[in-house]
């Protein structure tokens, strides 16, 4: 049976105009990724600062230089429908990488910042 | 398989009234492009008027008139950098004394393929960052509406062109800085989505 799970993934960054990567690993039982979505504990830096390269299984879904508040939702949008459809990607290896780039934009200081990675995966039940 | 790709374009613009043509390079396993996004991110500073706005009834020239905060229209936008004659904004759609805050048009974009579809996609750039319609939930005294909290989730702009074309071919032109008679610097964000075919790995089919 498939389930539907959300998993967040944390990366901090702590200097400004840096790039920051790292690499998650999804459990063996997630098959799919359905939906992304990010956010932040300082949704204006993210917002104004922030563009990121996404890959899962090596396949690059996001190229480098997409920004972050593309794939942020307010909560003006449904709770439903706050995820990015990403259709079905299939999880290969597990490996979720975020190539995480801060730039400078005008009216933001910068300050240390944790980005979140929310993905909403299927789940194959271990039983079966 | 069929996969979905993005060809990030970035255009900086630095110049008052600049007007840019580039091209994207389309990959050749590309078979169609299903989808546009656009956005933009201020370099250098901010300049819009994010106060209420007024639209007499009378006015013969369908100028937008400033409303200071203090009740006095004044026919200008101050800022922080100076003060704008804003005479050279679009008229507003609302015919009506009603204060109404204004998205900030920054400029305009085309897209042309180089196959039978020809000018394909026209749209306006606009500043997310410039206080719109957020009033759609109740505001409360202790959350501010800003566009990180109470704006939309950005959508996909759907078009349906073929991806034979090795180029597209674009024209960007600036009207923040024509509006505001300064240059102001900044980027804006081109996202081009297409379909591709990725070859199976070992599918089993002889040689041809």
């Amino acid at each position: 049976m498939i389930k539907t799970e959300y998993k967040r993934f944390d990366l901090k960054v702590t200097q400004a105009n840096k790039t920051v990567s790292q690499s998650f690993e999804l459990d063996k039982n997630f098959v799919a990724v359905k939906g992304m979505m990010l956010t932040s504990d300082r949704r204006d830096l993210l917002f104004f600062r922030g563009s990121q390269r996404i890959e899962i299984n090596k396949d690059e879904l996001f190229p480098s230089e997409y920004l972050s508040e593309m794939l942020m939702s307010g909560i003006n949008v449904p709770i439903n429908e706050r995820y990015h459809n990403l259709g079905s990607v299939d999880t290969g290896n597990k490996i979720v990488k975020m190539e995480f780039t801060d730039s400078d934009a005008f009216g933001t200081a910068f300050a240390p910042y944790t980005v979140y990675l929310f993905l909403k995966c299927d789940k194959k039940d271990s039983n079966d | 398989m069929i996969k979905r790709r993005i060809i990030a374009t970035k255009i900086s613009i630095t110049k008052q009234g600049e007007i840019k043509f580039f091209q994207v390079k389309v990959p050749f396993d590309a078979k169609v492009i299903i989808g546009i996004e656009t956005a933009m991110r201020l370099k250098t500073f901010r300049v819009f008027p994010s106060q209420p706005i007024l639209v007499p009834f009378d006015n013969p020239y369908g100028n937008i008139v400033a409303f200071n905060g203090t009740g006095n229209p004044t026919g200008q936008a101050i800022n922080g950098s100076g003060i704008f004659p804003i005479n050279n904004f679009s008229p507003s759609p609302i015919d009506s004394p009603i204060g109404a805050t204004r998205n900030s048009l920054v400029g305009e974009l085309k897209l042309q393929s180089s196959d039978d579809s020809n000018i394909f996609y026209a749209t306006n750039i606009s500043d997310p960052s410039v206080k719109e319609g957020l009033d759609k939930v109740p505001s409360v005294n202790f959350m501010i509406e800003n566009v990180w909290t109470h704006g939309y989730k950005r959508q996909l702009e759907e078009v349906l062109v073929d991806a034979n074309t090795t180029v597209i071919a674009g024209l960007y032109k600036d009207r923040l800085g024509e509006m505001l008679k300064a240059d102001v610097s900044y980027d804006v964000f081109l996202y081009i989505w297409y379909k591709f075919e990725k070859p199976i790995d070992n599918d089993n089919q002889p040689c041809s």
